[in-house]
C-alpha cells in the first residue's frame, strides 16, 4: 500500500497528524500566517503544504485549542501556538524521537 | 486558477470552514498564484484534498454511525433470509423446489419431504406420510435391494403443495447443513425416496 492511498483511514490520519506537526513546529517560534507557515515548512521539511490542506489542519488545531488566530493584519490572519499546542507539539516531538533513536540503532546507523 | 473556479470548488468545504477561512483562503491562493509557487493544477488538487480531509475529519462520526446503521439493517436482512423458516407454503415458497419423485435426483441432499395432504411442523421430518403413485412404487421396486437405504432426513419441514391425487407433488424444502453440503448419489436419493413411499403405501 502507498502513502498516497487515501482510501485508509489510518493512513489518512497519519498524514494529517504529520502536517498537524508541521504547522506547530513552524509556528512554535512565532506567529506566522498562510503563507508565511507555507514557506517555512517548505523551507524547514521540504514539504509546499497547499492553502486547501493548510487550512484544513489551522481548523483542526484551533478546533482543539493548539493553535489560536491573532487579530487580522492587511486581510490576513497570523496564527499562534497556545500553551496547549506546545505541549502536544512537545510529546509528540519526544515519541518521534525515542522512534528516530530506535530505527536507526536497529539499522546501524548513528545518529547525526 | 481563476477565481471563480477557487469559488466553486470552495463549495466543497463545510459551511463554518467556508465562513471561518474562505476569505484566507482565496487570498492565500492568489498570493501563491502571483509568486508562482504552485501550480494550478496542485492548487486544484490541493482544494479538494483539503476539502475531503475537513469533511473527513468533522463528518467521521456522521458517517461512522451512518454505516454503522447500515451495516445492522443488512445484518437483519441477511438473518431472517438465511433462517426463512415459516411454515407457511405460501412464505417458504421461494426457497421450496418443486419436485415429483420421478426428479429426485435434483433433490439437495438433506432435504425434507413432505408429501400432499400431510401436516406440516417444525419437527424433522423422518416419515414419509404421502400416497406415492403407480411410478413411484414401480421405481421403487425396481431398485436392487442393496440399494434401499432408510431415508434420514432431518431438515425442517416448509410446507406441501399438491398437483392432483393422481400425480402428487412433493415439496422439498431446500436444507444444506453446513457440515453436509454435497449431494447426495443420485441412486441412493432415489432408493431413499422409494423406500419411502413404500413404508407410506404399508401404512407405516
Amino acid at each position: 500500500m502507498s502513502s498516497r492511498d487515501v482510501s485508509s483511514g489510518v493512513l489518512v490520519a497519519a498524514d494529517l497528524s504529520k502536517r498537524v506537526v508541521l504547522v506547530l513546529t513552524s509556528l512554535a517560534d512565532g506567529p506566522k500566517h498562510g503563507y508565511a507557515l507555507i514557506k517555512d515548512i517548505e523551507q524547514f521539511a521540504g514539504v509546499t503544504l497547499g492553502p486547501g490542506t493548510l487550512y484544513g489542519a489551522l481548523a483542526r488545531l484551533e478546533d482543539a485549542g493548539l493553535v489560536k488566530a491573532l487579530p487580522a493584519q492587511k486581510r490576513r490572519h497570523p496564527y499562534q501556538i497556545t500553551a496547549a499546542g506546545t505541549a502536544a507539539l512537545t510529546e509528540q516531538l519526544r515519541r518521534d524521537e525515542q522512534i528516530t533513536r530506535v530505527g536507526l540503532a536497529r539499522i546501524g546507523v548513528q545518529p547525526v | 486558477m481563476s477565481s471563480p473556479v477557487m469559488r466553486m470548488l470552495l463549495k466543497l468545504y463545510p459551511r463554518r470552514i467556508r465562513n471561518r477561512y474562505g476569505d484566507e483562503l482565496l487570498n492565500l491562493h492568489d498570493e501563491l498564484r502571483a509568486h508562482g509557487d504552485v501550480s494550478r493544477t496542485r492548487l486544484i488538487r490541493d482544494a479538494i484534498a483539503g476539502a475531503v480531509l475537513v469533511r473527513s475529519a468533522r463528518q467521521r462520526a456522521h458517517l461512522m454511525t451512518a454505516a454503522v446503521l447500515v451495516a445492522v439493517a443488512l445484518a437483519i436482512v441477511g438473518t431472517t433470509i438465511a433462517a426463512g423458516g415459516t411454515d407457511s407454503p405460501a412464505g417458504a415458497s421461494h426457497l421450496e423446489a418443486r419436485l415429483t419423485v420421478g426428479h429426485v435426483n435434483a433433490v439437495p441432499y438433506g432435504s425434507c419431504f413432505v408429501a400432499e395432504g400431510s401436516s406440516c411442523s417444525l419437527a424433522p421430518c423422518t416419515v414419509f406420510t404421502g400416497q406415492p403413485s403407480t411410478e413411484d412404487a414401480a421405481a421403487y421396486s425396481s431398485e436392487p435391494a442393496t440399494q434401499r437405504r432408510p431415508h434420514s432426513t432431518t431438515g425442517r419441514c416448509a410446507g406441501y403443495r399438491g398437483a392432483g391425487p393422481q400425480h402428487p407433488v412433493f415439496v422439498a424444502r431446500v436444507v444444506k447443513p453446513a457440515h453436509r453440503r454435497r449431494r447426495q448419489p443420485r441412486r441412493q436419493v432415489a432408493s431413499s425416496v422409494g423406500r419411502l413411499a413404500h413404508q407410506a403405501q404399508l401404512g407405516q
